[in-house]
């Protein structure tokens, strides 16, 4: 029975722990009691707004200073403009994730009544229950009322997604905060820019972070709300700064990408919360402004080349309507003259559009992030190379007209030939046939000249460990090759940047010496018939290869060295070069 | 692929009848109805049918969500050509019957050779492969 006891009572401590940690230290530390009683008292109280971050802004007046009327209209107008804000966003509805939507919905009706909070006047060191959206913040103990800052959140948040730490790679920044910026700019002026990178100001998941926008100072909203509005939603307060038009204004009018975007063509950077309109916008500004001056653009992975995806869609309004399987291609992305309604269950399948079309946009912008590179011919290598292939070609299968032919080789046809005996003029009847026990040469083994090669068998170890030598050094040189010509193709793509070309410049520099040692050879070397570890590379199939490529490389000296040597084992080299 | 061509998406294998197969070997079939990002599955009216032989068996599992690394691969079923002529299907207690044998068969043969591996003096190794 003790122990029984024993375990209620450890229990309870445990569920007393997971108390804080669930609801939070205003749970358990704090009087909550008291703190609803003088929630649900406040219409007769003075209602006093909680104050943040005094010092930051003085020209702040004291709350005591404020009147009930001016406050209850601002009160009012608080709740009006952050219902408007998180609640009503129509815009953009798409960059939020869907799962979140429910969350928002239910938190409507409870809004009003969390705005409002009160400030004991005798500042008994008590803070009051701030509004935190359900989100428990542990006490505060500063006791200090002008250094009140919203303290980091130590629980885990709403709406239970694992933190932003934690997301993986590819998940989109959430946008919902570009709504609160729009409503919010209905009610102030516009935003301006402001360079300023904040560290993670612990929000909830799914609100974005603001870092570089920051409001003008409010003029028909009252300072303190403005205030709260604004460390709710992690924004610096405002401080005077010159007039810059936001980057961050409307992701819909995000249709020319700032030049700073364009200067390197290699990467293609989507628009900032745009949607999918503007990023085909931004790849038809992208191939019809930059395309000329450039060999061929390089697109990452997941987008088609433009004249590969004309070709696409072409095939489509020619197949398109019924895939493989007999149903009719449904309502995806961009397909926009079948505009179903989003509905749980069709005709057939009651539980059919369970995932509705914006989650399925979501996924599928997830993934496109994740497909996004800097090195497109190195992730894309596949498809750039086949594109890059056609366009030489001339052609991109834009025309169906006439589809290649396959050209097999063709054997005569033997079987229907008829039958002839084998006969030979001026013989008498049948030949001899072969058998096992008169066999004929059917193969013919020739000779070939391997005489050259091989020594007897005392230096065969001697030989052995040479061409080892000249295994290991075509091996290092090999190396060093694609190393040189990976730098060669990037300086080539790189623009015409004097510090990205002069370091790459210089590795290729680097690499060019470290080749010559392994070639071993030397500036002011003389060319020596007898000694010549270029033609030693050269009697090795892969060597001669490799030659081929170094060539492009060597300076000047060394070349002509190479090609000595070449032009001198000329005969062996040609005889070699027949019998591959 | 309206909307990522040249690309592939299970979005365009919603709603549809899939056959997923498992890391760890199993085979469920069920119409896929949610995928996220890690290719995490949402399957509906699942089924995990058991192959034992020419013989195969379904146990109706319900709603399936199945982490996306353990996929193996999945595709499509074409319902009209569902039907196999050459599998018998079978109840679920002769399916896991046979199973269950099929196993101790394994397990024997097992033994059997690890026996003979020791008398000739060699380590026999367990496999940790992650199909079957």
């Amino acid at each position: 029975q003790g122990a029984g006891m024993d375990n209620y009572q450890n229990n309870e401590d445990n569920i007393d722990l997971l108390n804080e940690d669930t609801f939070g230290a205003g749970a358990v530390e704090e009087d909550w009691e008291l703190d609803h009683n003088q929630l649900v008292g406040l219409h007769e109280a003075i209602p006093l707004l909680h104050i943040q971050n005094l010092k930051t802004t003085k020209s702040l007046h004291s709350p005591l200073q404020l009147d009930d009327e001016e406050l209850e209209r601002s009160n009012q107008q608080l709740a009006a403009a952050v219902e408007e804000l998180v609640l009503n966003s129509d815009q953009d509805q798409d960059m939020i994730d869907p799962a979140i939507w429910i969350c928002y919905t239910s938190i409507k009706p409870i809004f009003p009544k969390m705005l409002v909070k009160c400030l004991n006047s005798t500042s008994s060191l008590h803070r009051g229950p701030s509004p935190t959206y359900g989100i428990s913040i542990p006490s505060n103990n500063n006791h200090d009322p002008v250094d009140r800052s919203l303290p980091p959140r130590s629980v885990s948040p709403l709406f239970g997604s694992p933190s932003p730490s934690n997301m993986p790679i590819g998940t989109p920044p959430k946008h919902v905060i570009m709504n609160m910026m729009h409503h919010l700019e209905q009610i102030c002026g516009p935003p301006y820019h402001l360079n300023v990178s904040s560290q993670n100001s612990g929000m909830p998941i799914g609100v974005p972070q603001p870092r570089n926008v920051v409001w003008p100072n409010q003029q028909p909203m009252n300072p303190l709300i403005a205030q709260d509005i604004m460390n709710r939603l992690g924004m610096r307060p405002p401080t005077p700064q010159p007039n810059h038009p936001s980057p961050i204004g409307s992701p819909r009018a995000f249709m020319v990408p700032p030049p700073r975007l364009m200067s390197n063509p290699r990467q293609m950077h989507l628009p900032p919360g745009g949607n999918f309109e503007s990023l085909i916008n931004f790849v038809k500004i992208c191939t019809t402004r930059f395309m000329h001056p450039m060999p061929a653009p390089q697109f990452g992975p997941g987008h088609l080349h433009p004249e590969h995806s004309k070709y696409v869609r072409m095939r489509q309004q020619r197949y398109g309507g019924h895939d493989s399987m007999g149903r009719s291609r449904g309502g995806n992305f961009f397909c926009l003259e079948h505009q179903y309604e989003e509905r749980i269950g069709i005709p057939g399948d009651p539980y059919a559009n369970i995932m509705n079309q914006k989650e399925k946009d979501w996924v599928i912008r997830i993934q496109m992030m994740a497909l996004q590179s800097d090195r497109p011919e190195i992730d894309d290598y596949y498809y750039q190379n086949y594109i890059e292939r056609r366009l030489r070609e001339g052609r991109l299968n834009s025309d169906q007209s006439k589809p290649a032919r396959l050209i097999t080789p063709t054997k005569p046809n033997l079987e229907n030939r008829k039958y002839v005996p084998v006969q030979f003029s001026n013989s008498l009847g049948k030949l001899t046939t072969s058998s096992v026990y008169n066999p004929r040469q059917i193969i013919d083994i020739v000779q070939t000249a391997n005489q050259d090669e091989a020594g007897d068998a005392a230096d065969t170890r001697q030989a052995l460990s040479k061409r080892l030598v000249v295994y290991k050094t075509i091996e290092k040189a090999y190396e060093i090759i694609v190393l040189m010509e990976e730098l060669q193709a990037q300086i080539q793509l790189c623009p015409p940047n004097a510090s990205a070309r002069r370091s790459l410049g210089d590795h290729l520099q680097s690499k060019t010496r470290q080749m010559l040692d392994v070639l071993d050879l030397h500036d002011g070397m003389a060319f020596d018939l007898h000694d010549d570890p270029i033609f030693q590379v050269m009697k090795i199939r892969k060597g001669k290869k490799l030659i081929g490529r170094t060539l492009h490389f060597l300076p000047q000296t060394h070349a002509v060295t190479v090609i000595q040597s070449i032009f001198s084992h000329f005969a062996i080299l040609i005889k070699r070069d027949a019998r591959d | 692929m309206n909307y990522m061509p040249g690309t592939a998406s299970l979005i365009e294998e919603i709603d549809k009848k899939q056959l997923v197969m498992l890391r760890d070997g199993r085979i469920l079939i069920g119409y896929l109805r949610s995928v996220d990002q890690f290719a995490n599955l949402v399957l509906h009216k699942t089924v995990e049918r058991v192959h034992v032989g020419s013989m195969y068996g379904d146990i109706p599992r319900g709603i399936f969500v199945i982490r996306g690394e353990n996929v193996v691969l999945l595709g499509e079923v074409d319902i009209e050509h569902e039907e196999r002529k050459d599998l018998e299907k079978v109840s679920i207690e002769k399916i896991l019957e046979a199973k269950s044998k099929l196993q101790e068969e394994k397990q024997e043969k097992e033994k059997t050779k690890f026996k003979a591996m020791k008398e000739r003096g060699l380590m026999p190794t367990v496999e940790q492969s992650d199909d079957m």
